[in-house]
């Protein structure tokens, strides 16, 4: 008794006030629960969505195929249960009393093979040039699994479908402001606040990562405050897992050419245990995109025992994997080399085709979490978690800092010598045609590297600052090294979701993540020499003369380094985040109300491990600590005008920490902070209507948000020789806005034929003119003269702004098909600041052709794509039967086809920026001009997949 | 219970293709740095850049193809955009557009010149390889780096580089023939007015800075026998002293307009340890 007391006093801890007014209220909600079975065997399936059309409840279904859904409103509602491999099956039941239990309902299982398509993570994914895959195509997806407003049907034809943009960006909200739960265990990283897809292995574990719910924008989450851009929680512990076996292989021409996955479940056995494996490889000797190459493997394993009221669940999963990277161009070395995949990352070596920028990342997750039901009315999950491992990105470093052997270095192709003052077009044209018929001048030439390696005999003297020591050897000029972020990341995470009563349903939860991440260079290959020294080779030239300016660690002067040994740069940062929320939703009448609040504390120091020549005193041991507190309310009110039709509105207000990376200037050479750092603030509104029948569903959504006092750090290398450092470019009081209208439509047109429509238009822009900083690498002044740039209105480079598509469906039984297609415009190039100041504007005067080449912003040609999806499902029990005497279970035998950019077209610029160095001698713009990726032209993936 | 085993069974074969190894392994290239093409050479250096001498001209060359050991690089940023070949017959200056030149022609390193579409041109009185002459600045343009290594080819290395000795009197006698030759003059010292200066001012204030440097014979400086050592802001050892002693230096001689200059490769060529003249 007393502990049920104690109980009820957290809850009202939690949710305060809002409790109180919510029991005034009238008690017209219910609660509908039933079982699920597959409608052939009549297991029980877990991880199907069940929600009410136009309400926003949903739940999830769990291993034993129960589910039960909460503060539903009495009067006529729509039942739907969705998944994958299944049929969407529509219940419309009446709600008169408090329960309502739908008793057994069976779904049928493997006609829409679509579904897998829609929500199936492994198609759709993968961005275009594979550097962003997880990040990228994950926006898309995550999207796609739509608000829970009743809308997310809508979107998911869609923008799944925007893969080709890597840099898409629904609302222009930032990746980072979405949080993401696994079993409870927050995995945004405490620094970036980027949740990496390539955690979850980029698709490789998809059959163990179907399960998830999710919220889009402000909507309010059941497991956690929620992020900007909303929230995602992946349930999949062994439980979640649905008995059986599964197996796929895929094909594809896209980042990996082939794929095989194998997933053994055990379900909830009679012992109270359950089991589940999954393994995947994937893999390609080169992708679509010259030069790269995949190599992805990926382990899933976990365990669940039913203890007390709950289960307790082990999870671990990782994805090692090791892929080569592409690199964007201007359009000139597009041309040069006479096609738009031009990859300056890779050449040949001894024949045989090598990229310098590969990455290697391994780290794995491991899960402890207890799901308990202290009541019916209760859930309550606690994760401890843990994730640990180096992302590690390779490029080739010179000695002496240039950067001339690339292809595509600036002084090599004929635009330097066309935009001299006044024009070298002799020069020019030699280079040009000299590049034309020797095409292979434009890849990397390892076995020159080699040999400028091979032929530089050099002696180093007092290494490690010990006199007299000395070491004479090939000393390499070019060497392959990693830049190295080791990962260890803790954290802990409770969460509670407790039905008061028919009309209430409160939320809460406490989280703290504790973590370090050591940033490097390491070594990873001499290219032929005996040795690399570890000099700062950029401090001569431009810092005051100081005896150890020339070391990057003056602890190590003049370290003779080998493969593995650290050099360039080596600290680590910080971070222990902790937070407090709580909500609650409310039903009352015909309004379903929600209100949450979150407070929590960010603090964070570097902690540097090389002592940096050129700041001595400011980058060895830890720095000062940096505290932010945050604070988040936001609450939204649905309105049902009647069972079709609803109206919504929801406001947020949120303060975020800066991150890290953001607040000190230049993190691998010092310990400076910007001036005055501090939190950024964020105000959010969305309204939106949807209208929702079995045969016709509508929605429109606007929206906006505004984010101000943001802070941002970009870092250049600049090569003139004046400079000839890396630049650190501060810009502080950034604001920006977006704001758009999203329309969507999703209809039967007869029998299995149906359409989909809609168009999202936004824009997303800057509203401030910032001040802005530049600090160079090796110039000890503190405080350089601020500028002010002129970026207010300027677009955010966010992919198109304007998205416009509309799709065929025709689904007959055991088939399905549907094509779609999208017009895409508004795609604007990221800029660069400092190309919006006064100096930038040289000598031309406003409103000039050659002041309009500086200060315009350029918009990415506008694109028209279609795609294809198909599917086949077949239930091969019966077919089998025949052959092997005895069969377990029933054996489904599925088949999905996507192609996309059906017209097969190769000129899609799916982003663009503006080079960060800018000619202030001569103020031409083509000097240094913009850099692009194109998208890939016709490209597909198929699966085939035996569930048994 | 047989879904466990699978479970097990599963793991085991995962963890053999785990360990399978599909990491892409590379051997290492040939070791070409000692491979000499052989290339026919037609002329030797001081044929090619005697016509030259005393004339303001240039020429853009046909068919010919020079060799020559690197003498001079960019290494420590002394010399900039250039390098330096001699033969045995005499030297001369070859202009390319591109930093970081000793990863590709150190010194000793020898090397072809396909001097076919290239321009050779007296600027100033220094004679060199450029790519072609810029009628309006009448200049010299340097090679683009692109072109680079399809004009000047990389042969055997290394070669040992040793300096011709001479007396300051030669370089008054034949300023051309000794033009872009490495030398090695006895008896110099840093002018009493330059002691303890550093080699050059920092690039910011000035790309090349003039030190004065003065023969010293039998204790006594000669009034007629000093020579400008040119030194970069960007060389790395810029901000370095100039030594006070007396000894031997050893550097690139050549002409600028009526001038004689003398620049180092490194400050180990300025030997200057025996006592001063004064």
């Amino acid at each position: 008794m007393t502990q049920k007391i104690g109980f009820k006093a957290l809850v009202l801890f939690l949710t305060g006030f809002l409790v109180m007014s919510g029991r005034a209220m009238a008690q017209q909600t219910a609660k509908i629960k039933g079982r699920l079975v597959n409608s052939n065997s009549g297991d029980p399936i877990g991880g199907l969505t069940v929600f009410t059309r136009g309400t926003g409840l949903h739940t999830v279904s769990d291993s034993l195929g129960n589910f039960i859904l909460g503060n539903v409103p009495y009067g006529i509602t729509i039942v739907s249960i969705n998944g994958d491999f299944v049929n969407a099956t529509d219940i419309t039941v009446s709600v008169d009393s408090p329960v309502l239990d739908l008793n057994t309902i069976r779904i049928y299982v493997g006609n829409v093979a679509f579904a897998e398509d829609a929500t199936g993570i492994p198609t759709i994914t993968e961005s275009a040039d594979g550097s962003g895959a997880s990040e990228n195509g994950e926006g898309a997806a995550v999207y796609a699994q739509g608000n829970n407003k009743g809308i997310k049907d809508f979107y998911a034809g869609t923008l799944t479908n925007l893969s080709i943009y890597d840099n898409y960006q629904p609302r222009g909200m930032r990746r980072n402001t979405r949080e993401v739960e696994i079993n409870g265990m927050p995995m945004n990283d405490a620094e970036t606040g980027l949740a990496s897809y390539a955690q979850m292995g980029s698709g490789g574990l998809g059959d163990v990562f179907r399960n998830h719910h999710s919220s889009y924008g402000l909507a309010p989450s059941d497991f956690t405050f929620g992020g900007l851009a909303g929230s995602i929680y992946y349930q999949a512990t062994a439980a979640d897992q649905r008995a059986g076996t599964q197996v796929t292989y895929t094909n594809s021409n896209r980042t990996y050419r082939n794929g095989v996955m194998v997933t053994e479940n055990t379900g909830m056995m009679k012992n109270g245990w359950a089991f589940s494996a999954s393994f995947s490889g994937r893999w390609a000797k080169e992708g679509y995109y010259p030069g790269t190459f995949y190599d992805g493997k990926a382990y899933y394993l976990a365990a669940s025992k039913k203890l007390g009221k709950g289960i307790l669940n082990l999870t671990t999963f990782g994805s090692p994997t090791v892929r080569g990277k592409t690199a964007a161009a201007t359009m000139e070395a597009f041309s040069l080399a006479g096609t738009n995949y031009y990859n300056h990352n890779w050449g040949y070596q001894n024949g045989q085709i090598r990229n310098a920028s590969v990455q290697d990342v391994f780290q794995p997750v491991t899960v402890i979490n207890y799901d308990c039901r202290p009541s019916d009315r209760t859930k309550w999950n606690t994760a401890l978690g843990y994730e640990f491992g180096k992302d590690m990105n390779s490029g080739l470093f010179s000695y002496n800092g240039s950067s001339n052997v690339i292809g595509d270095y600036y002084r090599n192709l004929p635009n330097y010598y066309y935009t001299m003052v006044p024009p070298d077009s002799i020069d020019g044209n030699a280079v040009k045609a000299y590049l034309k018929s020797h095409p292979q001048k434009m890849l990397l030439d390892w076995n020159s590297l080699y040999n400028s390696n091979y032929g530089n005999v050099q002696t180093i003297n007092n290494v490690g600052g010990v006199a007299g020591k000395s070491v004479t050897g090939l000393q390499s000029i070019y060497v392959l090294s990693n830049r190295v972020s080791d990962l260890s990341k803790f954290s802990f995470n409770t969460a509670l979701d407790h039905t008061v009563n028919q009309n209430i349903e409160v939320f809460g939860g406490v989280s703290y993540v504790v973590q370090n991440t050591e940033f490097y260079n390491q070594l990873s290959d001499l290219l032929g020499g005996n040795f690399f020294v570890d000099n700062n080779q950029f401090a001569p030239t431009t810092a005051v003369p100081n005896p150890n300016a020339n070391y990057n660690n003056a602890r190590d002067p003049n370290a003779v380094i080998k493969v593995g040994d650290k050099w360039d740069y080596d600290y680590s940062i910080r971070v222990n985040t902790a937070s407090a929320w709580g909500q609650t939703k409310i039903a009352w009448h015909r309004f379903n109300i929600f209100l949450a609040a979150q407070v929590g504390n960010c603090a964070f120091y570097r902690d540097g491990y090389f002592q940096y020549g050129v700041f001595m005193n400011n980058s060895y041991g830890k720095s000062a600590t940096h505290n932010f507190l945050t604070t988040g309310f936001k609450g939204g009110v649905d309105f049902n005008i009647d069972r079709k039709n609803v109206l919504f509105l929801n406001a947020g207000y949120t303060t975020t920490p800066p991150s890290f990376d953001n607040t000190y200037i230049s993190a691998p050479t010092r310990d400076f902070v910007v001036s005055n750092p501090t939190v950024q603030t964020n105000r959010s509104l969305e309204a939106g209507y949807f209208y929702n029948t079995p045969k016709l569903k509508f929605g429109a959504v606007g929206y906006v948000n505004d984010e101000t006092n943001v802070t941002t750090i970009q870092r250049f290398f600049n090569d003139d020789p004046s400079v000839y450092t890396f630049v650190n470019y501060v810009m502080q009081g950034i604001g920006t806005r977006s704001t758009g209208l999203e329309i969507s439509l999703d209809g039967k047109i007869v029998n299995a034929f149906g359409f989909t429509a809609s168009a999202f238009v936004g824009q997303s822009f800057f509203t401030t003119n910032p001040t802005s900083s530049m600090y160079l690498d090796n110039d000890t002044t503190l405080h350089p003269v601020p500028s002010q740039t002129y970026i207010k209105n300027y677009y955010l480079a966010v992919g198109p702004q304007s998205v416009y598509s509309a799709g065929l469906t025709y689904r007959p039984r055991k088939w399905n098909f549907a094509i779609n297609g999208h017009y895409l415009d508004r795609n604007y190039v990221s800029i660069n600041p400092n190309r919006r100041t006064q100096a930038a504007g040289g000598f031309y005067s406003a409103g000039s052709p050659q002041w309009h080449a500086i200060f315009d912003q350029e918009k990415l040609p506008s694109v028209f794509t279609m795609d294809l999806h198909t599917g086949y499902s077949w239930d091969m029990t019966r077919a089998i039967t025949g052959v092997f005497k005895k069969v377990h279970h029933n054996t489904t035998m599925n088949v999905n086809l996507g192609i996309y950019n059906l017209l097969n077209n190769t000129n899609i610029i799916n982003s663009g920026y503006e080079q960060l160095r800018f000619d202030f001698t001569n103020y031409q713009t083509a000097r240094f001009a913009n850099k692009y990726t194109y998208g890939m032209g016709t490209n597909y993936m198929l699966n085939v997949s035996f569930r048994f | 219970m047989k879904n466990l085993a699978s479970i097990f069974g599963g793991v085991i074969i995962a963890a053999v293709f785990f360990s399978s190894c599909l990491k892409q392994s590379y051997s290492n290239p040939p070791d070409l740095s000692n491979y000499d093409p052989n290339l026919p050479v037609q002329v030797n250096i001081h044929d090619l850049v005697k016509p030259f001498w005393a004339t303001n001209t240039h020429r853009v060359m046909g068919d010919t193809t020079i060799t020559g050991v690197v003498v001079a690089d960019d290494r420590t940023g002394n010399f900039y955009k250039q390098i330096i070949i001699n033969d045995s017959s005499a030297g001369i200056n070859i202009a390319l557009s591109s930093s970081y030149l000793y990863s590709n022609y150190p010194i000793g390193r020898k090397v072809y010149v396909k001097l076919k579409g290239l321009t050779i041109m007296n600027y100033k009185n220094e004679v060199e390889v450029c790519a072609s002459y810029d009628p309006i600045t009448q200049k010299p343009v340097a090679i683009p780096s692109t072109l680079m290594d399809s004009c000047v080819i990389a042969a055997s290395f290394p070669h040992t580089v040793v300096p011709r000795e001479i007396r300051y009197i030669d370089i008054l006698s034949y300023p051309d023939s000794l033009s872009f030759l490495l030398v090695k003059l006895d008896n110099m010292e840093v002018d009493s007015n330059y002691l303890h200066l550093p080699y050059a001012a920092p690039s910011t204030i000035a790309i090349s800075t003039p030190r004065m440097i003065d023969q010293c014979i039998n204790g006594v400086v000669l009034a007629s026998g000093s020579l400008q050592l040119y030194n970069s802001g960007f060389a790395n050892f810029y901000s370095d002293s100039l030594p006070s002693g007396t000894g031997s230096i050893t550097g690139i001689f050549s002409r600028y307009g009526s001038g004689n200059q003398f620049q180092i490769r490194d400050t180990t060529d300025v030997q200057f340890y025996n006592a001063r003249c004064k």
